[in-house]
Parts: C-alpha cells; structure tokens; sequence
C-alpha cells in the first residue's frame, strides 16, 4: 500500500484535524488564478505521506502549513500568472496560532461531541453501517449479515460515511467560520457547525 | 456527491478504496490495482492518504469514545428486548451506552453461541458496546471472546488487557475468564490484565467483583483493590487510591503515566504499543527514573524528552531509538 498504517495513524492524529484550518488559510491568500485549494490539499498530503520519516517534526500544524505554502510556491511558479512580487506576499502570510496543540485536538470532548453529531446527520443507512463498523467494532461482513444486506452495499455505505464525515471535519463544518472557498460548500453533506444550522457560507 | 469536480471525483474514489481495506477482502490483484492508482500522479496518492488519514482520525475518536447520538431507524426490524435498566461509569456518558444498546438491540445483533471475537492489533485501543449495555475497552494487542447467554454473561480474555464497565444485571452475571482466573460481578467497572508467566492482574473501579482461581477460595475486591494472582496460587493485593486507580486506567484515554519507572520500565510499557522500540544497552542507563505522562504512540518524543532531562544521548537505530550516556 503507498501508505502505510503507521503513517496513516499519524497523519489522522496529526494532520487531519487542522485540515480545515488550512483551507480557511488558504481561501483567505492570494489563490485563486487557476489553482485549486483541493489540489493544494492534496498535494500536501502526498508529500507528507511520501516522506522517509516524521519523527523528525515536533509541530505537524506548522510543518503543514509550511508544505502546503510550498506546494502553493510551486504552482503559481508552473502557472506564471503572478509575479514573483506576490510570491513575497504568499511568503508573509503567517501560520494562525489560535488553534489548540495537535496533542488536545482529538482527545476535546467537544470534538468528540461534533463527530458524533456528523455522525447523527448522515443519512440513516450510513449512519448504521459507520456505527456497527466503527463504533462497535463489528466486521463489514458482520454489519451485512445483521442488517440483512449485502458486503457490497456495506462497503458502498462505509465509502459513502467516510467521504461525508471527512467532508464535515476537514473542510471546516466544524468551525463557526467555514472555509469562504465557496464551491466545495452546496454539499448535501449536513456539515455540523455548533448552532444546529447548516453550512452553507 | 453533486460537484463534479474532479478534486471532490478523486476524494470519492479514494475512499471507496478506503473502505474496501476497511473490509480487509482486497485480493491481490485489487492490492495491485490500488497501487497503480495512487501512483497515476500525486494527486491521486494526496487523495489517497487525506482518505486513510480521515479514516484513521475517526478511528482514534472511536477509541477515545465519541458519544453516541444515533437514534434507531425505523426500518430497521425491532425484534430484541429493550433494553435494560443500566447502571455504568459514565466515562462515555450513560445516555450514549444506553442508545448504544438499543440500536444494537434494534439492529438483531446477536452473538453466536461460539462467542464473537473481538481484538485489537498493536497500537490501537478500541472501545466496543455489548449487546447488554455493557462497554469494554481494549488496550494495544488484546484479544478477547465474548458470549451473552440467557443465564450469564461470558467473556474470556484471551490476550492483553481490557476494561469493562458492566450493565448492572442481577439475574444474569458478568464473568470475566482470564488465564485460569475467574472474576465474577454484578454490575460495576473494573480492568484485567494478563501478565507474563500466568499472572493475572484486576483492578476494580468501581461497585465489588469476585475473583477466583481454580478450588481457591473467592476473594472479594472492592473500589480500589488491585490484586495480582499468579500461576503458584499466590495473591498479592494492595488497595489504592483513586489517583492510582485513574493512573492504571489512563491507556484508555491513549495516555501512559511513567512516574516512578525505570527507564527499561517506560521502554517495556512503549512496547505494548508500537513496534518502534526504546533500546537500552546500558544498564545504569536502564535504571534511571522516568516521571510524566506521554502518549501511547510517542515513544520517539518520549526518548528525546528522557535524553534531555537525563543527560543522554538518543539516537535512531534499526529498531527505533537507542538511549545512552553521553560518551
């Protein structure tokens, strides 16, 4: 696999969870001209999970935020849209320091508290399948069996809670101040933003 | 998905992918098929990792116990009991044990006569609701076999350490099996340990527990009794105060606290959690001693931490981290 389990653990511990503030970041600088943030975003995770080791980084939100500026460097150098002028202007953006230490981030009570609460928002299926998977530690194939269906359509669900909850928790559904990237928003994805309304910027 | 974007095209792929090894039925072929997607460009292999990094962030909040506030649809055949009254620690908050057991119930989960298997691999701590109401928690590299008959609650812990906070049931007991080792409760919230050599260790929490080897006689715990039952038949047994009591209990929280340890003690406890090892040549180095709380899955941040406050020099090795004195 081109990832492994070990490094998967870290980056979900690790990186995961400032991914929304990276987008929110990153929506606020100067991108805009022919550079995507998911590609940003991607971007930066196939290099962190491409590097030799990351014992090596005591500040994974900042070292994010510093290869995600990189790979932003890079494509406006490839896109030649902007000049080097507001390359230094991409440089003085500085990292946000108001979030809390990567080590508080998963273990919050209230973080748990919104995942569960995407949890509750996702279509009743999905809702089912993540929780017996996930929660309860059940097999798929078990799930199947219990719910009468196939491991197909297990799998399907399981694919479908996935992509919704990461939507939630990584694009900024958790935060009273949701990315502003504007297009990735008009999701049916029932993002959970602390007040019960959905998010839409 | 509505964007048909090909950024958001990706993600889904990606997960898809995701949860089929969520599935653990990837042939080789598919194995190999996945490799050549993320290796298409780096946007695939970004998509990829953001995919098992999401789904590895939701695991962790799993272990930690995220509440659960899922209701029981409606579509869903009602054929088990509701469920019973629950008297549990409420680390989990009771409300979500109590809904916890009810969609189960809803769901028809049932355990087969054989027992259901539960077990966690190196590194990962999971946290699973019984049928019953009851909760257990699975430290790294444990395994155990869980059986909810009519008359008793059977559960046999086959390797590790687990915690389990019990539904009070009067008429049919909790009994716990653990290398030979029986402990038997009504309702309340105690940990077991298998030991090397045979050794059994329990700890309660909360509410009485019994235990008992074998034609020994029943020895009965009480919040705060931690006894170690070895394989000769003797016991040791010590009471501890409730800041001890959270201390040994502190795992399930993906922390360890290693006041008071040796440094070949501290490398000893990394080692139930990770492959990564704290190697220790020397041994005037071993026996140094260690204070403060780490996490789990940090043994390089804790070898760097100790070489600093001790005076040592830590370096990368084969194995992981090799601790020694300043030449």
């Amino acid at each position: 696999m081109s990832v492994s389990r070990e490094r998967a653990a870290w980056l979900g511990r690790h990186i995961f969870p400032h991914e929304a503030a990276l987008r929110q970041w990153l929506s606020r600088g100067p991108i805009g001209v022919g550079i995507e943030i998911d590609d940003v975003v991607q971007e930066t995770y196939a290099i962190l999970a491409a590097m030799d080791g990351v014992d090596h980084i005591r500040t994974p939100r900042t070292y994010l935020f510093e290869v995600a500026k990189s790979v932003v460097r890079q494509a406006f150098r490839r896109s030649r849209v902007v000049t080097i002028d507001s390359l230094t202007s991409a440089e003085i953006l500085s990292v946000p320091e108001d979030a809390p230490s990567p080590e508080s981030v998963v273990a919050d009570r209230q973080e748990l508290d919104r995942v569960s609460a995407s949890i509750a928002a996702l279509p009743a299926r999905c809702r089912d399948v993540f929780t017996l998977r996930k929660l309860q530690g059940f097999s798929q194939r078990e799930v199947a069996a219990h719910l009468g269906i196939t491991e197909s359509t297990v799998e399907k669900h399981m694919a479908k809670a996935l992509t919704m909850l990461a939507h939630a928790i990584g694009r900024g559904g958790f935060s009273r101040d949701p990315s502003s990237s504007g297009r990735d928003q008009a999701n049916e994805t029932r993002a959970y933003d602390g007040s019960g309304q959905r998010d839409r910027a | 998905m509505t964007d048909p974007d090909s950024g958001t095209a990706l993600e889904e792929i990606a997960f898809r992918w995701v949860a089929r090894l969520d599935a653990g039925t990837l042939s080789a072929d598919e194995e190999a098929e996945l490799e050549a997607w993320t290796r298409v460009d780096s946007r695939h292999a970004g998509a990829f990792a953001r995919a098992m990094a999401a789904n590895a962030y939701l695991d962790r909040a799993a272990a930690l116990g995220v509440p659960i506030q899922c209701v029981p649809t409606p579509d869903i055949p009602a054929e088990a009991a509701p469920p019973s009254a629950i008297s549990r620690r409420a680390w989990l908050g009771g409300a979500g044990g109590a809904l916890a057991a009810s969609l189960l119930a809803a769901a028809g989960l049932r355990f087969g006569a054989g027992g259901e298997r539960i077990q966690t691999p190196l590194g990962t701590i999971r946290r699973a609701s019984l049928q019953d109401g009851s909760a257990v928690t699975l430290n790294s590299d444990a395994s155990i076999e869980v059986a909810l008959h009519e008359h008793v609650r059977s559960i046999r812990l086959l390797a590790g350490e687990a915690n389990f906070d019990v539904a009070k049931d009067l008429v049919r007991p909790f009994v716990v099996e653990a290398g030979g080792v029986r402990i038997r409760v009504v309702g309340t919230s105690f940990q077991v340990r298998l030991l090397p050599a045979d050794a059994v260790a329990v700890t309660v929490q909360e509410g009485i527990v019994e235990v008992s080897r074998e034609s020994e006689p029943v020895l009965r715990l009480t919040a705060g009794d931690r006894t170690v039952l070895h394989a000769s038949g003797a016991a040791e047994q010590q009471h501890l105060s409730e800041a001890e009591v959270d201390r040994i209990g502190l795992w399930q929280s993906g922390q360890i606290d290693l006041t008071g340890m040796t440094l070949a003690d501290a490398a000893a406890e990394f080692a139930r959690y990770s492959d990564r090892h704290i190697e220790i040549d020397d041994p005037a180095v071993a026996r140094m001693k260690v204070a403060g709380i780490y996490s789990i899955s940090d043994p390089a941040g804790f070898a760097r931490d100790a070489a600093e406050s001790l005076n040592l020099r830590a370096s990368a090795s084969a194995g992981g981290v090799r601790l020694a004195a300043v030449p």
